[in-house]
Order: C-alpha cells, then structure tokens, then sequence
C-alpha cells in the first residue's frame, strides 16, 4: 500500500511537470484554470469544510487579490513579487476587519452575511468610486514586468507558477490535520460546546482559519491575473461564490481529494465540453442531485485521523 | 481548604428562577453529589460552573480566581474540567483522537514544526500519545484506543468522556450523570474508577440519580429543589432528611 501510493505520487509529480511540454495552449490553459480553480477551492475548504464556517462570498476575496495585483501592477508600477504579496496580505486584513465584528454568528446567518458583502463588492468595483477598478469593462491589457529577465508571462511560467501555489496549499492542507491549528478548529467545528469545555478557544482558531482561507485566496486571485492578464467583475460575483461553495459540498467537505475532483468536475468539464454548453447547467444541475442523493457526504467524504501510525504502533 | 465557593448565586431565565440564592462549599480532594428531583437546577449549576451560563447574580470564586465572567474555554484551562449529560463525542474520531482533546491545550508544538514533521512535533506527539494512555489505563479503555467511539458501546462512550475531562489533570472534575443508562455491573466499576481518579488528588462534584452510587461513593450531599439548595449533608444524614423525601416522594411520604 505505502508503495503503490509512493508510486502514484511520483508518477503524478512527473506527469506535471512533463505536460506543458506535451500539450498543446488550450489544454495548457484549461489545466492551469484547473490549477487555480483548485487552489481557490482548497481556500474555500479552510473555511468551509475544515472549520465549518459557512461564508458564502469567497470570490470576493478571489477578486480582491486579483484586483489589488493588478491595480499595483497597472497604476503604481510595483515590483510582481511585492504585489503578489500585497495581494494575500490585503485579502487577510480585509477577512479580518470582515470576520472580526461577526465571528459570533452561526451557519445561516453568516451565509446571508458573506452573501451581501459579495454583492457590496461587486456593486464597489462596478461603481469604481476611487478610479481604480475600470469599472464594469474591469483592467485589461496589463503589462507585467519580467522579473530578473524572466518572462512570467507565458503559458507554460503561468503553468508552473500555479502548479507550485497548489502543491504547497496541498502540503499545507495535508498536514493541517496533524497540528494543534487543525485539530482545534475540528474539535470547534463538531461540537464547540464540548471543545470549550476542554479549553479550546473557538473565536481565536475562527479567526484565524477564516483569514488565512482568505489570505490563499487573494494570492490565488494574483496568480488568476497573471494568467488571464486582464481582470473584470463578472469572474467575483455570487454566481462564482456559490459554485465554490457547491465544489466543497460535492467534493466533500475537509477532504483534498474530494475538493481537487469537485474543481475538476465543476471547472475543468464544462471547458472539455464547451460544444455542448446549452445542456451544461442541465447536465450539472442533475449530476449534483444524484450525487447529493447516493453520496451525501460528497464526493470523497474526508476521512480523518491525526495520530500518524508511527505513533500508533508505541506502546 | 475550599477549592470552589458558590456565594449567593442565582440564574433567572425570563420568568423561570432556575437557581435560587445558592451557597456552597467544595474542599480539596473530596467528592461531592448533588442531587435532585428533574428540573430542579442540577445543570444549570453545573453550567454556570463551567461558564456555559452567565449567573444572574452571585460570585464563584475558583482557586481564588472568580470565574463568574469568564469564558467555558478560559475556566477549563484554570483546571474545571466536565462532562455532559448526553455524550459529547467527535463520533468519527477514535478514542484516542476524542481522549486527546482534553490534552490539546497542553500540546506544544507549533505549525512549522507540524509542517514539516520536526523533532519537536514528533517529540510532543509522543508525549501526548503517552498521556492519552495514561487516562485510557485509569478507566480501562486501552483496548479500544484505536476504534472509532461510534462503532463503540453507550458505558464504554461514557467513559472515554470521563478519560478526556481528567486527562489534563484538571483540579475539579464535574460529571453530569455518568452513570446514566450503563447497566449493574458498569455502575460498580463506574464507582471504583471514581474512586481511582479521587486519589489523583481531583476534587468530584458528581449529579446522579442512582441512590447507592452517591452514598458508596460522596462525603457530602447536596440537594437541590426547584432551584434551592434544601439541604446538605453525609449520605446517611440526606436520606433520613424529610424536606429530601417529601421533595422526591411527595408529601404524604415525608
């Protein structure tokens, strides 16, 4: 078993690093939306699956580190790598400032909450109240500067750039479950009652697993526009908060895999089968039911365990 | 010397009085039951020790510290540790991940070191395995360390909640109803185990129902009726105590 899965990891590695020489530009670009799409996910889950906070506008947070990387990048010529940090620092603060007043309330009312802000958001960027945001139209055309005479621009950097960001977030998600941070925010998120009772501090670990969600998702929202070079309203509205929010339930909440397959199937299957877009919603809409139905815990449920087996085995 | 001291402490709820100017007294290394016809207070006292409940009126003051105002999570790290009259268990957890909950304040490794499995991480790991052993070995659950709580019976649940509020080490232990819907032979080991965790120099504060556990097991008694304290005392003295029999039995039997 430990063999087959060291096998299967090495043989992932090596395909992902192998494909953007073999594919082609528009498989290239579909697999890093993947990429991208996954990582956000991943985000969402943090907040979602992991600490069972049920915050429904996480594309704002996509849209603010995508705005502010190429609003620094755009207006005030910033260096790419001080902006793509910018970019997650900003999305941490502004999830802070957010969750800070409201880290008391509970499932549907902080739903409703998310909601609003998400739409706040958009209505801010399309009124463009400060001449930043390009309004409507959003910023396109943005020249982004090589970095050390590198060209980070191009499909297969984007590539990589991406693929980086999600191998890190997977390691990170990975190991969630074995540090006190993850463990705590499980205890919280099955039954804070008996987590408080054993001295487990819930608005701290809220707090924190909150921002952080959104801090991953402002740096994914910088590696979008670096792909995309353009950003532009439509792509951080509820219509995309609530598809990720449906990719975790499917995929499964607070499992990786589960969230890596939701992405694929929630972003990368309606791209291979663009021909048939008018039956797409169609397609999903029924897939999502049958699934919810035979697999009510999504996709691939999360399983959970945090002693490693090492320790398992000493008496 | 007193451990914990309940001064006039009263908790209203709308209308409802459901305690009623309470004063009472635990001391060190004692066990204590409180008792009491269904409705009559039993825990939302214990709520208001463990902070769920904000008391109306009235001080407790813990080791010295009042803890009237303070968070559940900041008096369970001064040393309150409790269980909950129905079984509060991450049920896909096995019981050594649910018993380990009770240590997780005391674990001491930070997120780098969980990143990247360092020394330390495995170091505190190891220690935290051991004293989840520990508490397992106090209420003979070892065996089932490993299986998942769900898959598990409704006395052996129990316990796993008892091991996870005293593997801290906690100063007072407060249980709501441990014995409740275990059977003869588990209310007698129920008993000895209690006992055990007595001599880990832990002051108990028991709510049952089972007469014969609280006489074998309590030094004092207390009971509560519609919110007031009626009387307290030795086991013997509580049992031959008419307002106490009237309360349970009714009137006519007093």
């Amino acid at each position: 078993m430990q063999v087959n899965k060291s096998i299967f990891i090495i043989s992932l590695i090596i395909c992902s690093i192998g494909f953007p020489f073999l594919a082609n530009n528009i498989w290239l670009s579909i697999i890093t939306t993947f990429l991208i799409y996954s990582a956000l996910s991943l985000s969402q889950d943090l907040i979602l699956g992991k600490a069972g906070i049920y915050a429904m506008g996480h594309a704002m947070f996509f849209g603010i580190g995508a705005y502010t990387f190429a609003i620094l990048i755009n207006t005030y010529n910033v260096n790419l790598f001080i902006a793509f940090m910018a970019s997650g620092i900003i999305s941490y603060c502004i999830g802070l400032i957010i969750i800070y007043p409201i880290k008391h309330l509970r499932g549907d009312y902080f739903l409703v909450v998310s909601l609003g802000l998400n739409i706040i958001f958009i209505n801010i960027i399309n009124n463009d109240p400060f001449g930043l945001t390009g309004g409507p139209n959003g910023i396109f055309a943005i020249n982004f500067p090589s970095v050390g005479g590198l060209d980070l621009t191009g499909a297969k950097a984007i590539y990589f750039i991406a693929l980086i960001f999600l191998s890190v977030m997977i390691l990170l998600f990975y190991r969630l479950n074995y540090s006190k941070f993850g463990r705590a925010i499980y205890y919280l998120n099955h039954d804070h009652i008996a987590a408080k009772s054993v001295g487990i501090k819930p608005s701290l670990n809220k707090l924190l697993s909150f921002s952080l969600g959104t801090m991953l998702a402002g740096f994914t929202g910088a590696i979008y526009t670096l792909q995309y070079g353009a950003v532009s309203p439509e792509a951080f509205g509820i219509e995309q908060s609530i598809l990720l929010f449906a990719v975790v339930i499917v995929g499964g909440q607070g499992s990786l895999i589960g969230v890596v397959a939701g992405s694929f199937v929630m972003f990368v299957l309606p791209e291979i089968f663009r021909s048939y877009a008018e039956y797409r919603l169609l397609v999903f809409g029924a897939a999502m039911v049958i699934l919810m139905v035979i697999r009510p815990n999504g996709l691939f449920p999360s399983k959970f365990g945090f002693f490693q087996k090492r320790h398992l085995q000493q008496k | 010397m007193t451990k914990l001291l309940i001064q006039n402490l009263s908790k209203q709820f709308a209308a409802l009085v459901a305690l009623d100017n309470i004063s009472l007294e635990l001391e060190t290394n004692k066990i204590y039951g409180l008792i009491g016809p269904n409705g009559s207070g039993k825990t939302t006292l214990f709520n208001c020790i463990s902070g769920v409940y904000k008391p109306s009126s009235g001080n407790i003051t813990f080791a010295h510290h009042s803890i009237i105002n303070m968070a559940p999570e900041k008096i369970a790290q001064l040393g309150i540790r409790r269980t909950f009259q129905t079984i509060r268990l991450s049920s896909e957890l096995t019981v050594a991940e649910n018993i380990y909950a009770g240590y997780h304040h005391y674990s001491k490794h930070n997120f780098i070191q969980a990143l990247f499995n360092l020394k330390g991480y495995r170091q505190d790991e190891i220690h935290c395995w051991r004293e989840v052993h520990r508490a397992a070995k106090l209420l003979d659950i070892e065996p089932h360390l490993r299986l998942k709580v769900k898959t598990l019976a409704y006395g052996i649940q129990r316990k796993v909640e008892i091991a996870r509020a005293i593997i801290s080490q906690p100063q007072l232990l407060v249980l709501d109803e441990p014995a409740a819907g275990m059977n003869e032979s588990e209310k007698i080991e129920l008993t000895h185990i209690i006992k055990q965790i007595q001599l880990q120099n832990i002051t108990i504060l028991i709510i049952e129902h089972d007469m014969h556990m609280i006489s074998t097991l309590c030094d004092t008694v207390f009971v509560l009726n519609h919110g007031k304290l009626i009387a307290s005392g030795s086991p013997t003295e509580i049992l031959n105590n008419k307002q106490v029999i009237s309360a349970y039995m009714g009137d006519e039997h007093a």
